[in-house]
């Protein structure tokens, strides 16, 4: 599904990621764990081809396509979705509009009709039902006025409704109340079917008891320096980073 | 240059000489226009009121203009109840009401030349507590080799209510031609007047218009303008609030591409104690374009308890389009309520990757961020017309 390897990226002239190399197999879960400013987000950002941020080495392959000559709307044709660890707010798009013209410049691609404003309804109204997610919320612009909880549920609403075949969600536990978190869980877990695949940033293991992956890595300093099975997140939580870097050396 | 703004005085003042002979009122106020118009001179950009709009377009030409007399201007359908009748007639059966004609809008060059060309405009009277669901709707259209300087003159009586949408459209004028629009309103007591305008322009040709309100006591105005583009677009467009309690708001949405000139001047004039006014003006340029919002605020000595806001936002779609937005305050009170605040941006880059992240192209990203800024200024409008207008041109916004 993706391959990274030896990936080198700069923002703003300052290298960030240093030789970076992941691979993620279709149906996988992979969470992602690290001090803050490793250059997590920076990866996230590279992966959906956000400008500013420089690969000066290396290469990404996403489904056997050379994803770095593609831009972000070509990456999320193919499949490849990034749900922000900080949506933006845009008011006067209306969230319900910009989810279907989004919905519709994915299906396009994918070779399939347009889908109509009532299956539309219909389709969000099932999905907004699933993650208990307030109706009024979609009438507002694109997470305008939302809380921080609210615009988290509504990435993950995106993310059902555009069914794509990579999800990298950047912390999407962060702000997320207990019920919230279970929901959002549940969300994920039921996108869990086998094919598609997940990365995941997180800083607490708790997000990882709702949704257990299959491989976890430490990410220090623009690289990934360990990698290991769920027990690796619990190992973390309970010592901290430290003992990895006393390892290394 | 000097000799190129004879020649374009020249080319009118032929045409004027080429006028059939009329008499009476017509004839005189004619006479009188061309005067003071002769005597005013064309603005140039040294005029601080003309400083980004040239008026070369209309020395492109140097035949004598084409004067297209029928007025130019038509009402469809008017609601029942109100009277409108051609200006000619109006003036002939009354020769006293013409003093009223000039009497609310500046008094510039172009005014000047709007009357040295009366024709049959139309002079429009709304009966005391007249009022109706349905709106005046009024055309103006000016194409081909022809000038055109349609007037309307209206008078709404006390408590009256009216709804006039207006479209102003030169798509097809010839190169160096103009269609010089005046509309001037006096509203009586408790009246209340809606009124939106269109505009639209092509690659060539200008349009000038002039609109001058007048609110006595408890009367309202709510203006809407969207300006679609043209070569050269100016509007001047002013209030004078001379009644207690009288109020009026003002809006604005421009949007200019490839050469587009749009420039919308504003002077609200607060005249006596407790009036308000808002301002609200939105421009989006791409291409080329150029956006202009001059908004004047005057207030008066002893215009005090005066409540006057303005707001101006710009959206400046790409490197080489320009927006200019001054205010102008002059107030001349002390116990004055002023806020006025401008704006000029780019598309936010967050907002643009966010949509494209979702699979939107830029063009739609773009396009979704650009009406989104209109968005705002769209909801003010009363007619309700000015979005499916926008729709017809652009497809579905929202
Ligand atoms: N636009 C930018 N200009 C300069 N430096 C940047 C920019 N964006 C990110 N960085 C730097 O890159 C480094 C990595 O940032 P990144 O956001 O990827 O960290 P992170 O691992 O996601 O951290 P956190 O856990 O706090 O979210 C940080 O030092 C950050 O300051
Ligand atoms: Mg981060």
């Amino acid at each position: 599904m993706l391959n990274i390897v030896d990936l080198h990226a700069e923002v703003g002239g300052k290298p960030i990621l240093k030789g970076l190399s992941l691979s993620v197999g279709a149906g996988e879960v992979h969470a992602i764990m690290g001090p803050n400013g490793s250059g997590k987000s920076t990866l996230a950002n590279v992966l959906s081809g956000r400008e500013g941020y420089e690969v000066t080495g290396g290469s990404i392959q996403f489904l056997g396509v050379d994803m770095l000559t593609l831009k972000p709307e070509e990456r999320a044709a193919l499949g490849l979705f990034l749900a922000f660890q900080y949506p933006v707010e845009i008011p006067g798009v209306n969230n319900t509009y910009f989810l279907k013209a989004a919905l519709n410049a994915v299906r396009k691609h994918r070779g399939e009709e347009e889908i109509d404003a009532v299956d539309f309804l219909a389709l969000m109204k099932a999905k907004l039902a699933a993650l208990s997610m307030n109706e009024l919320l979609i009438n507002r612009g694109v997470n305008e006025g939302f809380s921080g909880g609210e615009k988290k549920r509504n990435e993950i609403l995106q993310m059902t409704i555009l069914e794509p075949k990579l999800c990298i969600l950047d912390e999407i536990d962060s702000g997320l109340d207990i019920d919230a978190l279970r929901y959002v869980a549940d969300g994920v877990n039921m996108q869990r079917d086998g094919k598609r695949s997940m990365i995941m940033v997180t800083h607490y293991q708790r997000l990882l008891d709702y949704i257990v992956p299959d491989y976890v890595h430490v990410l220090t300093d623009g690289k990934i320096v360990h990698s290991g099975g769920p027990q690796l997140a619990k190992d973390l939580e309970s010592q901290g980073y430290g003992w990895l870097k006393a390892e290394e050396e | 240059m000097s000799a190129l703004k004879v020649q374009t005085e020249d080319r009118f003042v032929r045409a004027f000489d080429n006028l059939p002979t009329d008499s009476g009122m017509i004839h005189s106020l004619r006479d009188a226009g061309m005067k003071s118009f002769r005597a005013l001179g064309l603005p140039t950009p040294h005029d601080e009121a003309w400083r980004y709009t040239s008026l070369n377009e209309m020395t492109s030409v140097a035949d004598a203009a084409v004067i297209d007399a029928s007025g130019g201007v038509v009402a469809l359908s008017p609601p029942a109840g109100i009277r409108i009748r051609p200006l000619s007639q109006v003036l002939a059966d009354d020769p006293a009401l013409a003093s009223l004609l000039g009497s609310v809008v500046a008094c510039d060059a172009l005014t000047a030349l709007n009357q040295a060309f009366l024709g049959d405009g139309l002079w429009i009277d709304v009966p005391d507590d007249f009022s109706s669901g349905k709106p005046l709707v009024l055309l103006t259209t000016a194409q081909g080799n022809a000038d055109r300087h349609p007037r309307i003159m209206l008078r709404m009586g006390a408590r009256s209510f009216l709804r006039i949408i207006e479209t102003q459209s030169i798509k097809n004028l010839h190169q160096g031609r103009v269609c010089n629009t005046v509309f001037e309103a006096t509203l009586s007591e408790g009246a209340e007047l809606v009124h939106s305008r269109m505009q639209e322009g092509g690659s060539v040709g200008s349009l000038i218009s002039r609109v001058g309100i007048r609110l006595l006591r408890d009367s309202k105005y709510n203006s809407f303008v969207v300006t679609l583009g043209g070569a050269k677009i100016r509007e001047d467009l002013r209030v004078i609030l001379e009644g207690k309690d009288a109020h009026c708001d003002l809006h604005g949405l421009t949007l200019g591409f490839s050469n587009d000139h749009i420039d919308h001047h504003t002077s609200v004039e607060h005249c006596v104690p407790h009036t308000s006014s808002k301002q609200a003006y939105r421009a989006i340029v791409g291409e080329h374009a150029t956006s202009v919002y001059n908004g004047r605020i005057f207030v008066e000595h002893d215009a005090q308890k005066t409540d006057a806001k303005q707001s101006s936002r710009n959206l400046i779609l790409s490197q080489t389009a320009t927006a200019n937005s001054k205010p102008e305050l002059e107030i001349y009170a002390d116990d004055v309520k002023c806020a006025h605040g401008c704006t000029v941006g780019r598309l936010d880059d967050d907002a643009m990757f966010y949509l494209r992240s979702r699979g939107l192209s830029s063009e739609q990203a773009m396009r979704m961020l650009t009406f989104a800024f209109a968005d705002e200024v769209l909801d003010a409008d009363a007619s309700g017309r000015v979005h499916a207008w926008l729709e017809q041109r652009f497809g579905v916004l929202s």
